[in-house]
């Protein structure tokens, strides 16, 4: 017989509404900010050796495909030998056109370092990371929008929502995130980077005059607000084009395993 | 009674702490493993109804406060399962054995995944899927794999229990 005490339920309802009404209120956010922060710490420190343990698994898988690759890069290596010394050549010309015309004012990005505390979902462990939560927010200097990156400058994903010490970063290849982003190739083809299934992004809308290659690099091209340019999103991996279509479409893939992050820098705009 | 209490927080806060740092971030099988659910289900057949809400208002709570998703979310998808676990418990098993046990883990983690999908895709823009998630194939995997994963869980849990403790002999009947 299905017995139910409605005294105890009803505390337990009254318990709920109370939990409902006092997280609107601030007073009691900082207590909840500060129960996070508790329990933030040791849930790092777990979570960098879980992130270190999946690494080395990693790196024993890709050791195999490294030895196919090693042989496929031993060539591409002379190849790009022949391109630098050219390429030293124009660096030198460039550095010194850029000290006679002034041309770039050289501004160093203030960035906020901050440790992944958590990543992945309770419900869908299958599915690529869809956000990285940060130990930083608000009262650190992070604001929504903000780009973070990965100790290589390669872009990790946008912050999309603030609290006061902790953030979540949703991931570049996550479907909802949008990048303003530009091509590394002779006419710098600029579009808007989607992250696609969460696997890979996609660079959409691109003219069929524009000449994108496979391999070419995709680099946050700094037309969004609070966003700087030249940080890498990823090398474009194939290209949709057909005579019959208006435009082509590159599909990107990220430089970054996210699984592998403990620590990300948040880029904060330059002023 | 009220020594219990600080050692269930304890517990909750332990548990909370390795769903995070150790299984979430691991994809697959072990990512696939709902802790807390595990614990919740067999609180609630151990401890009765009351300390069942209380974990799952715990729980939730605490994953609401971490989680960016609108706030309520863990907390309704917990107190949900609890109530629906509980009128299973009652209504068609006779007795608290390791099947009643398997069977209440299961329908718990069905009930769980969808109620939370189900107010995350209603309720927040930044949801985890661009389309409805009973047509995503991906969800019916991982559903299946939180299915096993946590049933193996209970499996084991339940004679490592009955092995280091007989305190509950007579509730839990082996076969």
């Amino acid at each position: 017989m299905l017995k139910i005490n409605f005294k105890n339920f009803l505390f337990f309802l009254i318990v709920v509404l109370f939990l409902f009404g006092l997280h609107f209120f601030p007073f009691f956010n900082s207590w909840e900010e500060k129960i996070i922060s508790w329990v933030s710490y040791p849930v790092h420190k777990t979570y960098s050796r879980v992130s270190s343990w999946q690494e080395e698994r990693e790196k024993r898988k890709q050791e195999e495909s490294c030895r196919q690759e090693k042989e496929e890069l031993i060539k591409e290596k002379n190849e790009l030998l022949a391109e630098n010394s050219k390429l030293r050549f124009l660096k030198k010309e460039n550095e010194k056109l850029r000290k006679y015309l002034d041309f770039f004012e050289n501004k160093q990005n203030k960035h906020i370092l901050a440790r992944v505390i958590s990543q992945g979902f309770l419900v869908n462990p299958e599915e690529e990371t869809p956000y990285i939560i940060i130990n930083k927010g608000s009262e650190d200097g992070v604001e929504e929008g903000l780009l973070a990156v990965n100790s290589e400058g390669i872009a990790v994903g946008k912050i999309s929502k603030v609290r006061g010490n902790t953030s979540q970063v949703l991931v570049i290849t996550h479907h909802n995130s949008q990048l303003a982003a530009t091509v590394q190739n002779e006419n710098e083809t600029s579009g808007i980077v989607e992250g696609d299934l969460g696997l890979t992004m996609k660079m959409k809308f691109i003219p069929q005059t524009e000449e994108i290659n496979k391999g070419d690099l995709i680099t946050t091209s700094g037309l969004e607000k609070n966003i700087s340019p030249g940080s890498i999103l990823g090398r474009v991996i194939s290209v949709g084009k057909s005579s019959d279509q208006m435009w082509q479409e590159a599909v990107i893939e990220p430089l970054i395993n996210f699984r592998d992050l403990s620590l990300v820098a948040v880029l904060a705009p330059t002023k | 009674m009220y020594i219990k209490i600080p050692l269930h927080i304890l517990a909750i806060i332990l548990i909370f702490g390795l769903q995070l740092s150790l299984l979430n971030p691991w994809q697959g099988w072990l990512g696939s493993l709902n802790l807390g659910l595990v614990f919740l289900i067999f609180v609630l057949e151990l401890n009765g109804l009351a300390w069942g809400l209380g974990w799952g208002l715990s729980l939730g709570f605490l994953f609401d406060i971490f989680y960016f998703q609108p706030f309520g979310v863990f907390l309704f998808s917990f107190l949900l399962v609890v109530l629906l676990s509980h009128f299973l418990l009652i209504k068609f098993f006779t007795n608290r054995s390791l099947y009643s046990y398997l069977v209440l883990i299961l329908a718990a983690t069905v009930f769980f995944n969808f109620f939370l999908r189900f107010l995350i895709y209603f309720l927040d823009f930044y949801s985890l899927d661009k389309d409805f998630f009973l047509i995503l194939d991906k969800f019916w995997i991982s559903l299946a794999q939180s299915l096993a994963v946590n049933a193996l869980a209970v499996f084991v849990s339940f004679y490592v229990f009955n092995f280091l403790s007989n305190r509950f002999d007579a509730v839990f009947l082996k076969k």
